[in-house]
């Protein structure tokens, strides 16, 4: 039997570790990050309301420019740099 | 190729403690080969000896899974050697769920014989100086436990919980190794590689889109490349971001079905599937049901024997199948677009599958999709377009152009959702050789044809105010009029299809307004 070729890059499945998981929200900097899907920033204004009002969380919104496209590298680095925690919105 | 080996102890007797190992080369699954000394390293290396139909080796292989990572961790490698064929080996390895390198060696198994293997499993554990530090025979849960326990420098209640002592068997003896078996003996153990069936296979790997694939061997990837470097990348494909290397389109060819002349086509496909432009990201991720749609201009349509006639658009073509199957498998196998993974289509279409057409250049009235594009008219070219299943529009009783065009235009302003005017995309027609004569005999060039879809889909506001809307309906009145497109630009026209019929179809564009995806062409190579 003739050995087979492979059609995957075995390099685009190297795990990449998880955050330290949040024990807390209170103080903690959660994004709340839109993808510009209609209504996202209405259900995103509410989480964040119940995030800082029940949580005490300190909480920031961002979007990327379209959700038919990555994120571009300034956004990824916007939220590294000034989140503890980010929360997506996908949906219409 | 043949694994070479050059043993340094009499095949007689099973190597010992404190001796060295005997050097080795061996087969990987995938293809080329390696040896025990290139896997080892630097540290240290457990290789055991399996085959398929020993009861006990699938035992072993089943049961030593969780500790790969710890010995892995204490600078242990762990490496199965079967006596198996790789397609086998690689089979075996999945029903055991072990997920650690597979090796294999074939008849007359001369690594097994250099280390003088008797029974299988047997495992030796390889010290980083080379020599041989352990030698187990058989399943023995408790010795297994001592050299995990010892190697990776674990507690034994660390071990204990990940060997369990309570699952039994924890000692069975092995079966007989297969170097140790006379040629006739042998014969009868062919059962697993009898039994191995290479379609099943490939479903079992996952490298499919459902339909059977053809085995990408070594030598059908070669042909499928011809004069192509396998090495040479076409970039990153999204969206789980593998690298296209060309060996790895050609892959996708072959399981897609294509012959190696196929090859230049699905290369400048992929070229124009890749560009930025075309967003093969957002295309493969999208709920909505698009997938890359090929158009083939030019004479490479008829090197290669590509329909643009009857059935264009529904496969029996070997060409328009395949093609356009690739393209599809490019982007789920290399780009790791699985359905319901990283493909989040909430239905998708048939065309997900593959589609890809001729356009019908000799029974066109007018330039081609290319020339249109600004390509010469000699040249072959592959537009790509983030198309939906195609939708057709029936008007065989009109007889006056005005009459079809209004036709055409209704059937494309259901484009996306019913209500959503203006789109503000290209929108793709496929206009069949029928019409197209009735529209050239009024003396219609395309961009009239293309005015007059535009015209057709004019629709009062107040008709628009349900479901998904445009953006501009809210601030405009009920007496204000939209139209699907914003100008002619917008209407993409091919012709394609049988003589007889009059049926043109849509194929729908994926979301407008400039975030969804662009046409991209690329001249394909005359080889």
């Amino acid at each position: 039997m003739e050995e087979y070729i492979s059609p995957f890059d075995e390099r685009s499945l190297e795990a990449v570790p998880l955050a330290p998981r949040l024990i807390s929200l209170s103080g903690k900097r959660i994004a709340l990050l839109s993808i510009r899907k209609p209504k996202s920033a209405e259900f995103l204004a509410e989480l964040g309301r119940i995030l800082g009002e029940e949580h005490g969380a300190l909480v920031s919104y961002d979007e990327k420019p379209t959700f038919t496209r990555p994120a571009p590298p300034e956004v990824l680095e916007r939220l590294r740099v000034g989140a503890d925690a980010v929360v997506e919105a996908l949906a219409d | 190729m043949r694994p070479e080996i050059e043993p340094n102890v009499s095949e007689s007797y099973m190597i010992e403690p404190g001796q060295p190992a005997p050097s080795a080369t061996l087969e990987l699954p995938e293809g080329g080969l390696v040896s025990l000394a290139t896997l080892r390293g630097e540290g240290k290396i457990l290789v055991l000896f399996v085959e398929a139909e020993c009861p006990t080796s699938r035992l072993a292989l089943r049961r030593l899974g969780p500790i790969v990572a710890p010995l892995l961790r204490g600078g242990v490698k762990l490496v199965a050697v079967h006596q198996d064929p790789p397609q086998v080996a690689a089979h075996t390895m999945r029903s055991c769920e072990a997920d650690f390198e597979a090796l294999s060696e074939s008849e007359p198994y001369p690594t097994s014989s250099a280390f003088g293997v008797r029974t299988v499993p047997t495992a030796f554990l390889i010290g980083s100086d080379g020599r041989i530090e352990t030698v187990l025979e058989g399943w023995s849960r408790d010795a297994f436990a001592d050299i995990a326990a010892g190697a990776a420098a674990m507690s034994r209640d660390d071990v204990d919980r990940l060997l369990d002592p309570d699952v039994h068997p924890t000692f069975k003896p092995g079966c007989a190794s297969k170097n140790t078996l006379a040629s006739d003996l042998l014969a009868a153990t062919r059962a697993a590689e009898a039994a191995f069936d290479e379609f099943e296979d490939l479903f079992e790997r996952g490298w499919t889109d459902g339909l059977p694939v053809v085995p990408p061997t070594r030598s059908r990837v070669a042909r499928m490349l011809g004069d192509y470097s396998g090495d040479v990348s076409l970039g990153i494909v999204p969206p789980g971001t593998g690298e296209l290397t060309l060996e790895r389109l050609a892959v996708c060819a072959v399981l897609a079905g294509c012959h190696p002349s196929y090859f230049p086509v699905v290369k400048a496909a992929a070229e124009a599937a890749l560009d930025p432009a075309f967003n093969l990201h957002g295309v493969t991720n999208t709920t909505h049901s698009c997938a890359p749609v090929l158009i083939v201009n030019g004479p490479v349509r008829g090197r290669i024997a590509m329909n643009a006639g009857m059935n264009c658009l529904g496969g029996w073509n070997r060409a328009n199948a395949t093609i356009g199957r690739a393209i599809r498998l490019m982007s789920g196998l290399t780009g790791r677009g699985t359905p319901g993974l990283l493909d989040r289509a909430t239905l998708g279409q048939p065309g997900k599958i593959g589609l890809c057409f001729a356009e019908n250049q000799e029974a066109s009235p007018w330039e081609s999709l290319a020339q249109a594009r600004g390509f010469e008219s000699g040249a072959s070219v592959v537009t790509v377009y983030a198309g939906d299943g195609p939708l057709t529009i029936s008007d065989h009783y009109s007889r006056d152009p005005e009459q079809v065009a209004r036709t055409i235009a209704l059937g494309g302003s259901v484009a996306f959702s019913p209500h959503f005017y203006p789109l503000v995309t290209d929108t793709m027609f496929v206009i069949c050789p029928e019409h197209a004569a009735m529209f050239a005999e009024a003396g219609w060039s395309k961009r009239d044809l293309a005015e007059r879809i535009v015209e057709g889909s004019r629709r009062r506001v107040s008709d628009l105010r349900t479901g998904d809307q445009g953006p501009f309906t809210a601030s405009l009145d009920d007496d204000a009029e939209l139209t699907k497109w914003l100008s002619a630009d917008e209407i993409v026209i091919v012709v394609a299809g049988g003589n007889a019929g009059r049926f043109s179809v849509l194929l729908a564009p994926w979301v407008g307004f400039g975030l969804g995806s662009n046409m991209t062409s690329r001249v394909i190579d005359e080889v």
